[in-house]
């Protein structure tokens, strides 16, 4: 596979039109609302725990608290809670009205029961202006994955095979949680291909977005942690920082989940924080399979970093 | 009753829609699908209008006005104006439809909402608590089974219906409490499910026995509970909570351990936090759990082990 070759993780963002923010003068901002986005499987439980670990003074995440500190944002549960409607006795459009009506009150501070205090939302969908109406003016942090290591990753999640993965983040029109003979746990997620996924948000969201790569967050967490803190308007001391780095390390992840278990991972999954790594796609693909990706999401890929262009 | 109020009673038994629901006398512009008739004395005054009128809103879900009228927005639906709330409660709902209400599709979808959201906010606004609930009588008895949508709660209700027990209720049980205890009241014979429960009953979904269903797009329908209608309040005497797991295991939950899980329950509890009536979601739990014995019910969320769950339901009920 030498034609893809993995770059240095210090390779800048190249072609990135979304604005990074710097913190103002008399403090950081703080956005009322923060979309956490990411495809699947990029690291955006991981970006939940280091949120709520800088929010809560370095702690160690409580995995059994993050679905309600930053809740997912197409949770069934949730959206009923906050909203008070069946979602089961909505159709699929008009449960997509009712959760940006959701986002709209949380932004407002009209937000109630579950939701009050809530100011991270995560996201999978692909970005939408009528799920994420621009109004609302929130922020988001997009955390992207070398898509040759989402694949083994989102395989297993799903249980599904590493070529049908693969296929999935080539799909433009793939769903998450579409309906079935009974409602998932989500209320259902556009989340389109791997490339459409990275430049709907950003190139189509118009609210301040940090961009975040996963590899550079293993590589250098001082430096992308003090980023995520700075743009979240979190602020942190050098102490803080370092705590909740460690505490959200991926081996304290995984005996945490060990320990009390999390209730996000797939009936499928032995567990939902596997290896943590970068690059081990070079084990898991075989080379036609990493030249498949390669092929599908050059451009963005490129983009990013990942290949050469 | 003003004088506009006494025509529009009048229109309305005339047109024979004259139902019960919760006990009340209901006189209704919209055709109430699968709710009973009125059956109690002719000269009693109806409780609750329900007509058709502009409701405007601002967006789908719940809005407070200005004078104490809850304005609710169902996405393809319809809006539903509750209220103003007048002392002891909404004494009027407006419905404002995006279906056709003379058929009987757009009537009985803006009939099902109406029997769940509206009526939980009437709830509220009437200090009776709306739960998450299907209600079955077994033995006499009233059985809330209670859980959040998809966790089964309508299919374990069916299946106890499919046995010979009444269904009183199906989202929200509506609870009254009394100095002795909590009352069940009977809302509709009807139970909403989804198709895979009518398919694993060998029922055609939409056909026959099989119900209808209740919108376009939603695989969920309609169903008739089954043997017998339970027509008046019954003694609340027991409360299953679902969950998923091995089993059938049936295990008591502790008064105090039971009010958050209720509360977490309570439909359109932001209604609650309305002007009208602030902090008594928690109060009423707290009054169900000290008066009401509540159970967790463990089984597999599938339908495999449903003839041991009813069982294992019964027994307790009847022991």
């Amino acid at each position: 596979m030498t034609d893809c070759p993995f770059p240095p993780v210090s390779a800048r963002l190249s072609g990135q039109t979304t604005e990074e923010k710097a913190p103002e003068a008399d403090g950081p901002r703080r956005w009322p609302l923060v979309w956490v986005v990411s495809y699947p499987k990029s690291g955006n439980t991981w970006l939940r725990c280091l949120l709520d670990s800088l929010e809560r003074g370095g702690a160690a995440p409580d995995l059994a608290a993050l679905f309600h500190r930053i809740p997912w944002s197409a949770d069934r549960q949730w959206l009923e809670t906050v909203t008070g409607m069946p979602l089961a006795d909505l159709a699929g459009p008009e449960r997509q009205s009712l959760r940006a009506e959701a986002y709209r009150r949380l932004a407002a501070g009209r937000a109630v029961g579950a939701a009050r205090g809530v100011r991270f939302l995560k996201v999978h969908d692909r970005f939408d202006p009528a799920l994420f109406p621009p109004e609302i003016q929130a922020a988001a942090v997009y955390i992207v994955r070398d898509p040759r290591d989402v694949a083994p990753s989102m395989a297993d999640h799903l249980g599904i095979s590493l070529d049908q993965a693969i296929a999935r983040m080539g799909d433009v029109t793939d769903w998450l949680g579409a309906d079935g003979p009974r409602p998932s746990r989500g209320a259902g997620e556009w989340l389109g291909g791997w490339s459409d996924h990275v430049t709907s948000w950003l190139d189509g969201f118009s609210g301040p977005c940090l961009v975040m790569r996963y590899e550079d967050l293993l590589a250098d967490p001082q430096r992308e942690v003090g980023r995520l803190a700075a743009f979240a308007g979190l602020a942190v001391s050098d102490d803080v920082l370092r705590a909740a780095i460690s505490a959200c390390g991926f081996e304290r992840l995984q005996s945490e989940e060990q320990r009390s278990g999390f209730a996000e991972k797939s009936e499928r999954q032995n567990r939902f924080f596997r290896r943590g790594k970068a690059g081990a796609w070079s084990g898991d693909l075989t080379p036609e399979q990493g030249a498949a990706l390669c092929d599908r999401h050059r451009g963005v890929m490129s983009r990013l970093g990942y290949i050469s262009p | 009753m003003n004088r506009q109020d006494t025509a529009g009673w009048d229109t309305a038994v005339q047109a024979g829609r004259d139902y019960e629901v919760c006990g009340w006398r209901v006189a209704s512009a919209l055709a109430l699908m699968d709710v009973p008739g009125w059956a109690g004395a002719t000269d009693a005054a109806p409780e609750l209008r329900v007509r058709f009128g502009p409701v405007p809103v601002d967006g789908p879900g719940l809005q407070a006005m200005p004078d104490g009228a809850v304005h609710l927005s169902v996405p393809g639906v319809g809006r539903y104006q509750i209220g103003p709330y007048q002392g002891n409660g909404g004494q009027s709902i407006t419905v404002d439809p995006d279906v056709d209400p003379q058929t009987e599709g757009g009537a009985a979808v803006l009939t099902a909402f109406l029997l769940g959201l509206v009526l939980s906010v009437l709830c509220h606004q009437r200090g009776l608590l709306p739960l998450r609930a299907a209600v079955v009588q077994i033995a006499g008895r009233a059985v809330a089974i209670v859980g959040p949508t998809g966790w089964g709660k309508s299919a374990l209700a069916f299946a106890l219906a499919r046995r010979g027990h009444a269904v009183m209720a199906d989202t929200p049980a509506v609870l009254r409490g009394q100095p002795d205890g909590v009352e069940a009241l009977p809302v509709t014979p009807c139970l909403t499910v989804w198709a895979d429960t009518l398919r694993a009953f060998g029922l055609t979904p939409g056909e026959g026995d099989g119900g209808y269903r209740l919108r376009e797009g939603v695989e969920r329908f309609r169903v008739r509970g089954g043997a017998g209608e339970a027509a008046s309040a019954c003694p609340l005497h027991t409360i299953l909570l679902l969950r998923a797991g091995e089993g059938p295991v049936i295990e008591r939950i502790s008064p105090p351990a039971a009010v958050p899980l209720l509360v977490g329950q309570v439909m359109m509890a932001e209604a609650a936090g309305l002007p009208f009536q602030p902090g008594r979601v928690l109060a009423a739990s707290t009054g169900v759990a000290a008066r009401v014995p509540v159970w967790r019910v463990r089984r597999p969320l599938d339908f495999a082990r449903m003839a041991d769950v009813v069982r294992v339901v019964e027994d307790r009920v009847t022991a």
